[in-house]
């Protein structure tokens, strides 16, 4: 046995994602190594989280990556796969980490700048559960980031916004990678031309709702790796439950395919002043089972997801009131101004039937709360309707000819997948349509070369890879060290490899493809071993021995 | 026999009974030389009945080529497993075709398979013979303690046997290995805790027949401590038999593990055979990367065939019967 | 002690297994790391929401409360909600149960006929180079793991024959009314040839081998030629005898087996893409879904204790030779 355990160790380290390369030692020589003397304590090991390499290979392998390029700074970095889940627990809400990797998905309702500029980096956020995790403080910071939130004038808003990602960019409280480019795979003899939207790619709702199918076809079969969780809107947590649940449920507003919001069932949504708004909806629409919707709906349902939706009731925060003026006018009245409300609250909160859910739960049995029922058959208002679900075969949704809107195609069936290569081998069997969901790079250019029904719909992600730091731990709680990290970071290379192309190198974390909001002059960190060790070494920084210390006290 | 994966042994309950009676009529030596006696023979019946049996051969063959391999793996490997290889234009080599350079080709993320083959083959075997170890050690002290002692402590013993046979193998090992973390050495710890039940349960039969018999009973007429009885005395005889199932164990170990990885519960900083098809299998190119797939699945296979040739092989020191049969 | 004694005591012992088994379950999924909120955190969870929840779910009480509770909820047959799907546990589980059950149990049938079979085949050749094929074909099957022998199966009849789908269990859009269209359509047992085959290749080794063995030692009992002598043809004696004596270490091991494959569904279900318990029990474990990954786990649990009892009553039901001890 005593073989085995040596083996073992030598396994850890040949076989290990641990990377502890020793080229580093020779590379690092060039910034000096000029022995203890003026230094502080050597930089302790920092862990770097990432995720397992079947969760998302690409921030596994960049995890990887990004470890061998600090190692030549002269750090002990310990590469640490961990399952999702355990990613959320320990880093995103018990904000326990030195940095890990993440993907901010480029969601539509994540279009609107408010969460990068508040949610994400505003002071007041830094709780544990928030989304603030890497305790990013800054006064001036704080500022602009409110300052945002009030601005209802547009180009106003627009300066505030890149004022945030300016000095986002100075101080690198998380360092932006890279924007993947959302390739899908679709049939494209059974839909020559798909519609789709940046940050969603096929998943989008316009993609169900206005592709037109080729002749003789009358259903969309959209494949995705996993089932939705539920339809009950009050739940809503998960992203694919999202997009399934606005097909269904009608909001009174939509985000366009430029990440605008727009009326939807709304017909008007004006402002009257800083905190009022006086929303019209439209007068002919029916509810899937034939009742009216009324405007008494729209008021139920915003004080029924208020009250007992985790999730919306979260956006329904702002709304100090609402309130039915006549029979087809709704006016809000909000605590303080609020310039996401149209793009976060109008364009996320379903609009529900009133004469189903006041029974909820109180008719029911088992049932405590709203969010714990089953809602086995979804009724709304949405421009499809809910026909069948066998959970884990498939889902059947039916266009619902009344709407104001009606959906191109007679039938939506989503079909979920164990995993990617279950769905890429049914499209290839012509069994589903469209893949919502970006598969490997090879796999991609193999579907687009080699097999003559598939085409891929490729559109740019606002989402961003990104590697966060906590800002408060040593030694991160240092800027400058912290742009020396970000510097190291071989970007392009992340792009090159391991996106095998697909996807842009980028500095800001509202993307370019987001134009109105993005800010193209941001100061760029990335790419530049040797100036990040020149950077170090001015802050003070000294490596001995291989190893980087801190500046002498 | 390890039911849980498709019931292991060839040994079924019935077969063990005659082994027992069979074992009856080699017993006659006096109590205190059967210790150095029977270790002799043991040793001796090995020896001959690999000497004439060509699978047990073969099987010692291929194990010895998988160990050599996983122990100088990493001083002969070609590449470094994990290192993302280039080609001349200095693009990352993806699901390259075997060439000389990659002899097994190369991943989807351009490393080399040939490399990754050899280092998986460290983890089959550090996982398959720690396990297999672990269970059998544990299965033996049980089964001897149970058959020993019987009445109450037989009781407990059995009843904890039967709910380890109770807990379904493969989820209760990923539920377990969630719980734990993916670590090489849970997946160990996991799998040795099931494993064991087997052994346990043969080993009780073994000894509950070899309780009755004399030179049993002449140890404790001269007083021997029943430490003494049952690990000098019993033990000798029943070893051959934890043999056979430490073979066995061997092989539903490396299953189990290779299954893990499969599933996606491995750990994540071990390349094994399991965890190369699992990345074969999500990377999608099962469907045309035979480089990357082929070589993994047949390893798996060919390793736990060749602790089969040899746990058959064995089968015959237990069962003399069976050496005359072919 | 007689028979019905004896299996008086095994009621009792099942149920102290049972007992043992579901207190496993409870200490296993109550101290796991991560908490059932998780999932919902990153969408606007505040600390405060947070603790609600946890209240709300019980999970704030000291942890023999939670026990009582848990065992009094299982015993009224309430498995609880899911987490993830906001339904309760047993309504999901219900339609997956039966989706694993008839996959793995063609699966076994399909593997005990075929196994029997050219087990007594194989016992018939002996000594031949047939029979020696027979042996390493069945232990190759036997040494491969069943996703490595379904990926196989899946690019010869799937990728490169084209004759059966890669993966589902009906084809998309297929519509199903009633029981009988749910499990016995041509399009259902389509789906379920290659799932099936994969299990049964895998499964198969030990009644081939079993069989062999069987059959081996009935050919060398005197009585055949006896037999012989008064006239009855080698053949129908041998499948008679073969029959008797194979019957009872068959039959044994095929409830212990029967058992087993259950865990076994994890892999085939995995690899082709079936909605059984198998898959289910992977993500609720990776999604914390407490609920589910518990109710999962007691009813594959429930089965293989099940089985086991049912191979213990089998065995000395068909054994004479047994004692009650």
């Amino acid at each position: 046995m005593g073989a085995d355990n040596k083996s073992r160790r030598d396994v850890l380290q040949i076989a290990g994602g641990t990377a502890s390369v020793g080229v580093i030692a020779g590379l690092a020589g060039c910034m000096g190594d000029s022995g203890t003397e003026g230094a502080g304590e050597p930089i302790d090991t920092i862990e770097l989280i990432v995720t397992t390499a079947d969760y998302d290979p690409v921030r596994y392998e960049f995890g990887q990556l990004i470890a061998e390029h600090w190692e030549e700074l002269g750090l002990d970095v310990e590469v640490n796969p961990m399952a999702w889940n355990q990613i959320v627990d320990t880093a995103m809400d018990g904000q326990d980490f030195d940095t890990f990797t993440l993907n901010w998905a480029g969601r539509a309702e994540r279009l609107d700048p408010d969460v990068f500029c508040y949610d994400l980096h505003h002071s007041s956020q830094t709780d544990e559960g928030q989304r603030n995790n890497v305790n990013y403080v800054s006064e001036e910071y704080d500022e602009y980031a409110e300052a945002q939130r009030r601005a209802l004038d547009e180009d106003e808003r627009q300066e505030a916004v890149h004022r945030c990602q300016e000095i986002f960019a100075e101080d690198q409280p998380r360092t932006p990678i890279a924007n993947q480019t959302q390739a899908m795979p679709y049939h494209a003899e059974r839909f020559d031309e798909v519609v789709t939207m940046m940050g969603e790619g096929l998943m989008s709702f316009w993609t169900a709702v206005e592709t037109v199918p080729a002749d003789g076809v009358d259903t969309l079969r959209l494949g995705y790796p996993s089932d939705v969780n539920n339809l009950n809107p009050n739940d809503g947590s998960a992203t694919h439950d999202q997009q399934t649940m606005r097909l269904i449920y009608d909001r009174l507003a939509r985000i366009d395919q430029d990440g605008f919001p727009e009326p939807w069932l709304a017909t008007e949504i004006e402002a009257v002043d800083e905190t009022t708004y006086e929303v019209t909806i439209r007068d002919d629409q029916q509810w899937h089972d034939g009742e009216d919707l009324t405007i008494d709906d729209v008021v139920f349902s915003f004080e029924y997801l208020d009250e007992h939706s985790p999730v919306l009731g979260a956006v329904t925060d702002p709304i100090e009131s609402v309130e039915a003026i006549d029979d087809w006018t709704v006016e809000f009245v909000l605590e303080e101004p609020y310039a996401p409300f149209e793009a976060v609250t109008l364009g996320q909160v379903f609009i529900i039937p009133q004469h189903i859910w006041e029974d909820v739960p109180d008719e029911l049995d088992d049932v405590e709360r709203p969010a714990d029922w089953e809602n086995p058959e979804p009724v709304g208002s949405g421009p499809f309707e809910f026909v069948e679900w066998r959970r884990d075969e498939e889902m059947r949704l039916e266009a619902f000819d009344d709407h104001f809107s009606p959906p191109e195609v007679d039938e939506l069936i989503k079909v979920p997948g164990a995993d990617v290569s279950g769905l890429v081998r049914l499209l290839e069997d012509e069994e589903i349509d469209m893949i919502g969901w970006v598969p490997g790079p090879d796999t991609v250019n193999r579907l687009d070369d080699d097999v003559d029904h598939v085409d891929i719909s490729a559109v740019d992600d606002p989402g961003w890879y990104h590697i966060n730091y906590h800002n408060e731990r040593e030694p991160f709680t240092d800027p400058e060290f912290r742009r020396a990290l970000a510097d190291a970071i071989p970007k392009q290379d992340i792009v090159d490899v391991v996106l095998d192309g697909m996807g842009t190198v980028t500095h800001s974390p509202i993307a370019e493809v987001n134009e109105f909001w993005h800010n193209p002059d941001v100061t760029e960190y990335g790419d530049d071993l040797g100036g990040a060790q020149q950077r170090l070494e001015e802050a003070g920084y000294v490596l001995a021995d291989g190893r980087l210390h801190y500046p002498e006290e | 026999m390890e039911p849980s994966l498709g019931d292991g042994g060839d040994l079924t309950v019935a077969e063990l009974d005659r082994n027992a009676e069979t074992l009856d009529a080699t017993d006659q030596a006096s109590a205190r030389s059967r210790l150095i006696e029977s270790g002799k023979r043991t040793g001796s019946m090995l020896v001959d009945v690999f000497r004439d049996d060509r699978m047990g051969q073969a099987g010692l063959a291929i194990l010895l080529v998988f160990a050599l391999t996983g122990l100088f793996a990493p001083l002969v490997v070609p590449h470094e497993p994990t290192e993302i290889n280039r080609g001349d234009d200095g693009t990352t080599l993806r699901l390259d075709a075997p060439s000389a350079e990659h002899p097994l080709g190369t991943t989807n993320m351009g490393r080399d398979v040939l490399s990754q083959l050899m280092v998986g083959a460290r983890v089959s075997l550090i996982v398959g013979f720690l396990a297999a170890f672990m269970a059998v050690t544990i299965g033996v002290n049980v089964g001897l303690i149970s058959g020993y002692y019987g009445g109450w402590v037989d009781d407990l013993l059995m009843r904890i046997t039967d709910i380890a046979y109770g807990l379904p193998f493969l989820p209760f090992v990923i539920v377990l290995v969630f719980l734990m973390g993916p670590s090489l050495l849970s997946i160990i710890i996991v799998i040795a805790l099931l494993l064991w039940r087997s052994t346990a349960r043969v080993i009780r039969s073994q000894v509950l027949s070899h309780k009755q018999r004399p030179y049993v009973e002449s140890a404790q007429a001269v007083g021997a401590s029943n430490l003494r009885i049952m690990y000098r005395h019993i033990l000798p005889n029943v070893l051959p038999l934890a043999f056979l199932y430490g073979a066995f164990s061997v092989a539903w170990a490396v299953i189990a593990e290779a299954s893990i990885a499969f599933l996606g519960f491995g750990d994540p900083a071990m390349m094994s055979w399991g965890q190369m098809l699992f990345e074969a299998y999500t990377a999608d190119a099962i469907r045309f990367a035979w480089w990357w797939v082929v070589p993994p699945g047949v390893s798996i296979m060919i390793m736990v065939m060749s602790v089969f040739f040899i746990g058959r092989t064995l089968e015959r020191v237990t069962n003399p019967e069976l050496r005359h049969a072919e | 002690m007689g028979l019905r004694e004896y299996i008086v005591r095994r009621i009792f012992q099942l149920l102290v297994t049972y007992w043992a088994f579901l207190t496993i379950i409870f200490v296993l999924f109550r101290v796991a790391p991560g908490d059932p909120t998780s999932m919902f955190v990153m969408d606007g969870l505040t600390g405060e929401q947070r603790e609600r929840e946890i209240a709300r779910l019980g999970l704030d009480q000291p942890l023999h409360v939670q026990y009582v509770e848990y065992i009094t909820q299982l015993l009224s047959g309430n498995f609880g909600t899911s987490f993830r799907y906001s339904e309760p546990v047993w309504d999901v589980l219900v339609v997956k149960f039966w989706n694993t059950i008839l996959l793995m149990g063609t699966a076994l049938i399909v593997a005990y006929i075929l196994g029997i079979t050219f087990g007594a085949l194989l016992g018939w050749y002996r000594g031949k180079k047939v029979e020696k094929v027979g042996i390493v074909a069945g232990l190759v099957a036997r040494s491969s793991p069943e996703f490595w022998t379904g990926i196989v199966l899946l690019s010869i009849f799937a990728f490169w024959l084209g004759w059966f789908p890669s993966g589902g269990m009906r084809s998309v859009g297929a519509e199903i009314g009633s029981f009988g269209e749910r499990y016995f359509s041509a399009d259902f047992v389509y789906h379920m040839v290659l799932p099936v085959l994969a299990g049964a290749i895998y499964y198969m080794a030990t009644p081939l081998l079993l069989m062999r063995n069987t059959m081996m030692d009935i050919l060398k009992a005197d009585f055949i030629e006896v037999k012989k002598a008064e006239g009855l043809p080698e053949r129908r004696i041998l499948y008679r005898h073969a029959a008797r004596n194979s019957i009872l270490p068959i039959v044994t091991v095929a409830a212990i087996v029967s058992g087993t494959a259950i865990g076994g569904s994890l892999i085939i279900e995995t690899v082709f893409n079936w909605p059984g318990m198998g898959r289910e029990m992977i993500e609720s474990v990776t999604y914390n879904d407490y609920p589910m990954a518990m109710g999962t786990f007691f009813l594959m649990g429930s089965v293989v204790i099940f089985m086991n009892f049912i191979a213990d009553l089998a065995y000395v039901y068909l054994d004479p030779r047994v004692q009650y001890d």
